[in-house]
């Protein structure tokens, strides 16, 4: 962080950050996938699997999240175009869960009806 | 005399951060994003094509829930025979990993573009591209596996047809951005190598392939977490 001042605004306008930072995430993201890859061969329960799911879904939003904020710059881009892109996404999880909901609505009627 | 004065807010809502520079972007009269046009649609293109696969993976979820059969075994599938054993989902790791990677050479490319480092941020690209293509290869081959095993958008082997869609629908629209994104990806390093940039004097264009080259990586961490792993 020892740049002078003409090279900070300069990485304002342009997106130039230390390559460190560039290294770091890149090694997170090769840890998680292994993770979540780990996560899944292991043999569990299939009453625990959900611990598996939920895991393996937090890894996914965990590297997302790395992707998004440090590859796409989004951590040093002003709070008006962060909002605009991160907002309309929430819409995306309103309408997966209504899918979802529905989806086992539609599961429980057919073991009602025509049983198993 | 009234120019001036609209520079010299510019310069005072520049200087805000957080929610104050959100509150003082939208204000009637001055320009919303404090971005080049090129970067605001890139950006605008991955919201809208994010919605398209948002889309699709909570419709592969639909259909999975709602799934008449066990969902078939994705470890299973896509197991790899090596070493005389059956290793589980190896090819996609490989893939993934890949793809990880391109990501990284991305990203490096965009640093050495705007320090000015024509050689180098053009080998990076390159490298970014190779990797993008190294990863299409391996999906033809899944591809050919798995339609040779007998799958088809309509019916699946291995269990209920609902897999089948769901596999050639996710990975071949995914596979189709890859492909994209290499030859976006070449014409980009083409214009690096030509100077196109650097007569221009900006080469922001590198960093604007780059936000289109990680959101396809995006995507495929969902597509490997949802349907491979889970």
């Amino acid at each position: 962080m020892a740049q002078t001042t003409t090279a900070d605004s300069a990485a304002h306008e342009h997106q130039v950050h230390p390559l460190d930072v560039y290294f770091k995430v890149w090694g997170w993201l090769f840890v998680l996938s292994i993770a979540s890859y780990v996560v899944d061969i292991i043999q569990f329960d299939p009453s625990l699997n959900w611990i598996k799911w939920s895991l393996i879904t937090l890894f996914a939003i965990v590297k997302s999240t790395l992707i998004v904020t440090f590859f796409m710059h989004l951590r040093w881009e002003r709070a008006s175009l962060v909002y605009a892109i991160i907002t309309p996404l929430v819409f995306i999880l309103l309408m997966a869960a209504f899918f979802a909901a529905e989806s086992g609505h539609i599961a429980d009627m057919r073991r009602a009806v025509l049983g198993g | 005399m009234e120019s001036t004065q609209i520079d010299s807010t510019t310069s005072e809502t520049e200087a805000l951060t957080g929610w104050r520079s959100m509150v003082a972007d939208l204000n009637a009269d001055v320009q919303t994003f404090k971005v080049s046009w090129g970067k605001a649609m890139m950006w605008f293109f991955i919201v809208s094509d994010a919605f398209i696969f948002g889309a699709f993976i909570a419709g592969y979820a639909a259909a999975r829930i709602a799934a008449p059969g066990a969902w078939p075994d994705t470890g299973e599938i896509f197991a790899l025979h090596l070493f005389g054993a059956d290793i589980p989902l190896l090819l996609i790791a490989i893939m993934t990993f890949i793809l990880i990677s391109s990501s990284g050479t991305m990203a490096m490319a965009v640093n050495y573009a705007y320090q000015g480092n024509k050689k180098v941020a053009h080998r990076l690209i390159m490298a970014t591209a190779l990797l993008g293509a190294t990863f299409l290869g391996m999906q033809v081959f899944e591809w050919w596996e798995l339609i040779g095993y007998g799958v088809r958008p309509w019916e699946n082997p291995f269990g209920i047809p609902q897999f089948g869609s769901a596999f050639f629908m996710l990975t071949g629209f995914h596979g189709l951005h890859v492909t994209c994104g290499v030859l976006y990806l070449l014409w980009v390093a083409r214009k690096v190598r030509k100077g196109g940039y650097e007569r221009e004097g900006n080469y922001e264009g590198v960093e604007i392939v780059g936000l289109y080259w990680h959101f396809v990586d995006l995507v495929w961490v969902f597509i490997f977490a949802f349907f491979y792993l889970i």
